[in-house]
């Protein structure tokens, strides 16, 4: 059964084996193996469908998993969790506080949930909503909020209880650059004493992650910092500027060694796989002598080119 | 300049007493990809409500492809395509029957539906999902589904609310392909996003904040107004008289040993020639550009505007 | 207005309607499981009843009608000597209704010519209203034929101190009258299987169209169907025939299978019945479009319809006799389409009504739905 919770930094506080989750005859995950250890900021990407959002719920003891091994903070996901939950914060994808209620009281009713003491609630509270910004809206009710007001929220109430677990899934998706930025404040204010989990498509927050777990099909196909995932991906980048780069879009793809192109402004962005790569002087003369082209530059890999070399990898496998 | 497909002229919406839209006047160029920007609570959705006739607006006037579309909303519906952030895709039944069904309310049938049709689901890549129902398909897929449904008709513009919400990198950077398409050939594009890269595959910028227009402006003279601009790091030898080539051009430069580093606010096609020139077509890979990130223009842009804001 | 948009409507909401099993259980299961519950619980056949009977009379006119009331089977006679007695005992429950033959009863009818008529007096505990309503209609019926006045009184508990014996409406002879007309078998299970009909085309009709439109909304599909070319009109028929079409095919299978497993079919025309029925389902989905239109969520668009079909049917006099309400209530009951539905069914079930004898019901029935689908017309074309 399980085990004591263990100090933080002793041990994996996440050691998962073979983790299944089935719905029916349907496997959303097919034996998810990870460890990770020590308060960092995890990012769980992949494809839609990946199994993200049902790993993220198993971890944080919301479903009945099978595994070889399936432990978080030294609870077994397969035991008895009330006394783990206690210890994690989790914001799913739909906002889940009550919309009535204004916002300090959602915060206050959280605190008395797990018999936070008056003085330290307020400082908490004080605190969080000088972070988020929302302190001048402490008495609207919460479903008057913005959208990217509500996620704030929902992220300062996971962390009111200074959870040794934060599982955030796609808190950010649809909330604005300066709401996504406040919300990476609170993160990085909690770094070093909080695990954090989060799912992301925004490739900014996914680049800022200590680490990537690249989910695809139920499975963990990489993990790494951004650095060793980006090291895994056989791709080379370049970019390609002229006056109307949409133009040169057709003949970029049409040389054979591009995998992708895709204009963005004065440039396109051409994707050119390792294996089939004649050497950067030769396609930068190829780019260059497209019509329209001033300049090429070979770039280093960014999370998009990551990301899209490793679903294209998923995709065959 | 031809004439606007979108012309909104002191567009205004109230709720109570609540302005969601503050005298908003907006202007898109027919083939465009315009990008409606704004934080959350911003008035976006509320605007593009307006625009297409589902929400009558307090005062101002809204004409799109020469249609007011306040006094006449019916009339616009045969040339508009639009997709919401929630995809309106029936659940229940399949990819095909949803096709069928909205091809059904334009009145394409028969062999016009099979040849639209069919040109479409190769475009979008839905071949596979056509036997599926909505609710099991992921949501990329969906996302691909619902503008195509959007286009069926062949709307000359299509407005998209947070088409990419929650969609993966990969499917984003196939929507986007396909919205690029689109606007190639000859359709308006009118599309609002979180994901602030996507404004720079985008013409036209606009920028709203708290119902009122802050900016409007093409994404690069955004950069030129709202960030410390280019920076463009030569290792290659430069060709003799290029630096004073490049200074006329609008380049600053600096010198640090054997390195040299240009700045100009903005990159535009004469600038691009000169830095060709300058670099001549032997050196012409030995460069890196830095390009400022919609992020931090986007960022700074609300700052201000939360400044300035009574 | 264009066929081919219309049809296009009519197809997808029929394929989405037959797909989901949950409405489909809905249609099925819930029309099937009222009519077999409320016929069988609700049951108001009045069958071995213990009456206490205080005759006072003890003159062969109350022995012939004594004799009568214990040949129907519905009532266990017992004599009480003094009326003390006998409400002592109803008080107590030994008994559930009580009668009380007056001294002059023979004395009263013989002198026919102008003087009153003597008053018989039936007794029933309050708490029972549907029972001891049934047991009154069925004394009155054998009693009137006696040509006595009958008064009714009710205890209103059995706690009730006796001399506080509320004495409500003692309704005069036409009443007495009627109800055997309208009732000659005087059996509950007609009565409730047509009033069933009331029941759940208020509230299962109002319930599945209430979640349609509050459904699309938030899938964003209803935004695109007013993007289309289809007109708000085609839109709400669009929704309007197919539902209309689903629930008057409902009716018909209650209609069927009341008939085949209860025994009880209507008394006048089948298809009479069914237009009256469809009109009614018409107002129903009309209301339900109504709460849908002006509901954000699905839960809000459910508590709508809780909130108003409930009272909606308990008012409707489906299981509690309108005349026993209080006149404010009865009032309010009058402006409310189940109710004259309910009566309407109940008059085709067990007296074999036509259009002719229902024809200010009728009125009312149409009136009422042609304004509440200009209304959902109008709910439905707002654009704020």
């Amino acid at each position: 059964m399980s085990a004591a919770p263990t100090l933080a930094g002793a041990a994996p506080e996440i050691d998962l084996a073979q983790l299944v989750k089935r719905y029916g005859r349907k496997h959303a995950l097919e034996g998810v193996d990870l460890q990770l250890t020590g308060a960092q900021l995890v990012g769980v990407v992949g494809p839609d469908g990946a199994g993200k959002t049902t790993l993220l719920r198993a971890i944080a003891g919301l479903l009945e998993v099978e595994a070889q091994r399936a432990n978080v903070l030294g609870f077994d996901l397969r035991g008895d969790v009330r006394a783990l939950k206690a210890q994690v914060g989790y914001v799913p994808q739909l906002f889940a506080l009550n919309r009535e209620l204004s916002v300090i009281e959602n915060l206050r009713f959280t605190g008395k949930l797990h018999r936070i003491a008056t003085a330290v609630f307020e400082r908490r509270a004080e605190e969080l909503l000088a972070r988020t910004a929302l302190a001048p809206f402490a008495d609207r009710p919460t479903g008057a909020l913005s959208g990217g007001m509500k996620q704030k929220l929902a992220v300062a109430n996971a962390l009111l209880p200074e959870p040794a677990l934060l599982v955030l899934d796609e808190c950010t998706a649809g909330v604005d650059v300066v709401a996504r930025a406040e919300i990476a404040a609170l993160l990085a204010a909690r770094r070093g004493e909080t695990l954090v989990l989060l799912s992301t498509s925004y490739l900014d927050e996914a680049a800022s992650c200590d680490r990537l777990v690249y989910l695809d099909a139920g499975r963990v196909l990489a993990t790494g910092t951004p650095a060793e995932l980006r090291a895994q991906v056989r791709v080379e980048l370049y970019r390609a500027w002229a006056a109307a780069p949409r133009a040169i879009a057709a003949a970029a793809r049409a040389l054979p060694y591009v995998v992708a192109v895709r204009t963005s402004g004065r440039y396109a962005r051409v994707e050119v796989a390792a294996e089939r790569s004649p050497g950067a002087a030769r396609v930068i003369a190829d780019l260059a002598a497209l019509a329209g082209v001033r300049v090429v530059e070979l770039r280093p890999l960014d999370m998009e080119t990551t990301l899209l070399a490793l679903a294209r990898s998923g995709a065959r496998a | 300049m031809s004439e606007p497909i979108i012309a909104a002229t002191g567009l205004t919406k109230r709720f109570g007493t609540f302005t969601a839209v503050d005298a908003l006047t907006l202007a898109v160029e027919p083939g465009a990809i315009f990008a409606f920007l704004g934080a959350n609570g911003s008035g976006k959705s509320t605007t593009i409500r307006m625009l297409i006739g589902l929400l009558v607006p307090t005062a101002g006037t809204i004409r799109v492809d020469g249609i007011d579309v306040i006094a006449t909303p019916r009339r616009v519906r045969d040339r508009i395509g639009y997709m919401g952030q929630k995809v309106s895709l029936y659940q229940g039944i399949t990819l095909r029957e949803n096709v069928e069904f909205y091809a059904g309310l334009y009145g394409i049938d028969g062999a016009a539906l099979e040849r639209r049709w069919g040109a479409v689901r190769e475009r979008f890549a839905l071949r596979d999902a056509e036997g599926e129902r909505p609710e099991s398909l992921p949501a990329g897929l969906r996302q691909r589904a619902g503008l195509a449904l959007a286009t069926l008709h062949e709307p000359r513009l299509l407005f998209l609310d947070e088409p990419t919400a929650g969609v993966d990198v990969a499917s984003r950077d196939l929507f986007w392909q396909i919205i690029q398409d689109e606007a190639d050939a000859g359709r308006t594009v009118f599309v609002t996003t979180h994901f602030l890269e996507e404004a720079d595959y985008c013409d036209q910028i606009s920028f709203i904040a708290d119902g009122r227009l802050v900016a409007n402006a093409t994404p690069e003279e955004l950069r030129a107004a709202h960030s410390d601009g280019y920076r463009i790091d030569v290792e290659a030898p430069l060709a003799a008289g290029a630096l004073a080539r490049l200074a006329a051009a609008g380049f600053s430069a600096t010198h640090n040993g054997d390195a040299l580093t240009l700045r100009r606010p903005q990159i535009d096609a004469p600038s691009l020639d000169a830095l060709a020139a300058a670099l001549g077509p032997a050196a012409i890979g030995g460069l890196r550009i830095e390009q400022p990130a919609m992020n931090d223009i986007f960022t700074r842009l609300i700052e201000r505007t939360q400044v300035t804001a009574p | 207005m264009k066929a081919r948009r219309l049809r296009t409507l009519m197809v997808r909401e029929v394929r989405a309607t037959l797909r989901d099993p949950f409405t489909v259980i809905s249609l099925i299961a819930v029309p099937l499981v009222a009519l077999l519950a409320f016929s069988s619980i609700l049951a108001t056949n009045v069958e071995h009843m213990r009456l206490g009977v205080h005759d006072a009379s003890r003159s062969a006119l109350s022995r012939r009608l004594l004799s009568d009331v214990a040949a129907s089977g519905a009532f266990d006679p017992s004599p009480y000597a003094t009326r003390e007695a006998l409400e002592a005992a109803l008080v107590a429950g030994e008994i559930s209704a009580a009668l009380v033959l007056p001294p002059d009863l023979q004395d009263a009818l013989a002198q026919r010519a102008g003087a009153a008529p003597p008053e018989v007096q039936v007794l029933y505990d309050g708490a029972e209203t549907v029972l001891a309503g049934n047991a009154d209609a069925f004394l009155r019926s054998i009693l009137a034929a006696s040509g006595a006045r009958i008064s009714v009184r009710e205890l209103s508990s059995r706690a009730t101190r006796l001399g506080e014996l509320r004495s409500p409406a003692a309704r005069a002879g036409v009443d007495v009258v009627t109800q055997a007309l309208f009732n000659p078998q005087l059996l509950g299970r007609p009565f409730m299987v047509a009033g069933t009909f009331g029941f759940v085309l208020s509230f299962v009709t109002v319930l599945i169209t209430a979640v349609s439109i509050v459904n699309e909304r938030l899938s964003g599909t209803f935004d695109q169907l007013q993007l289309t070319p289809a007109t708000t009109v085609e839109i709400l028929l669009g929704k309007l025939l197919p539902l209309g079409a689903v629930f008057s095919l409902d009716v018909l299978l209650m209609v069927v299978v009341a008939g085949l497993v209860l025994g009880v079919w209507p008394a006048g025309s089948v298809l009479f019945f069914l237009l009256v029925a469809t009109v009614y389902v018409s107002m129903s989905l009309s209301l339900g479009l109504i709460f849908s239109a002006t509901s954000a969520t699905a839960a809000e668009a459910v508590q709508k319809t809780v909130l108003f079909s409930v009272p909606l049917v308990q008012l409707s006099g489906f299981a509690f006799p309108i005349r026993n309400m209080p006149m404010p209530v009865q009032w309010l009951a009058e402006l409310l389409p189940a109710t004259h539905f309910i009566r309407v069914a109940r008059a085709i079930y067990l007296r074999g009504a036509g259009p002719f004898e229902l024809w200010s019901e009728l009125l009312f029935l149409g009136a009422f739905g042609a304004a509440l689908i200009a209304l959902a017309v109008r709910t439905l074309e707002r654009r704020t």
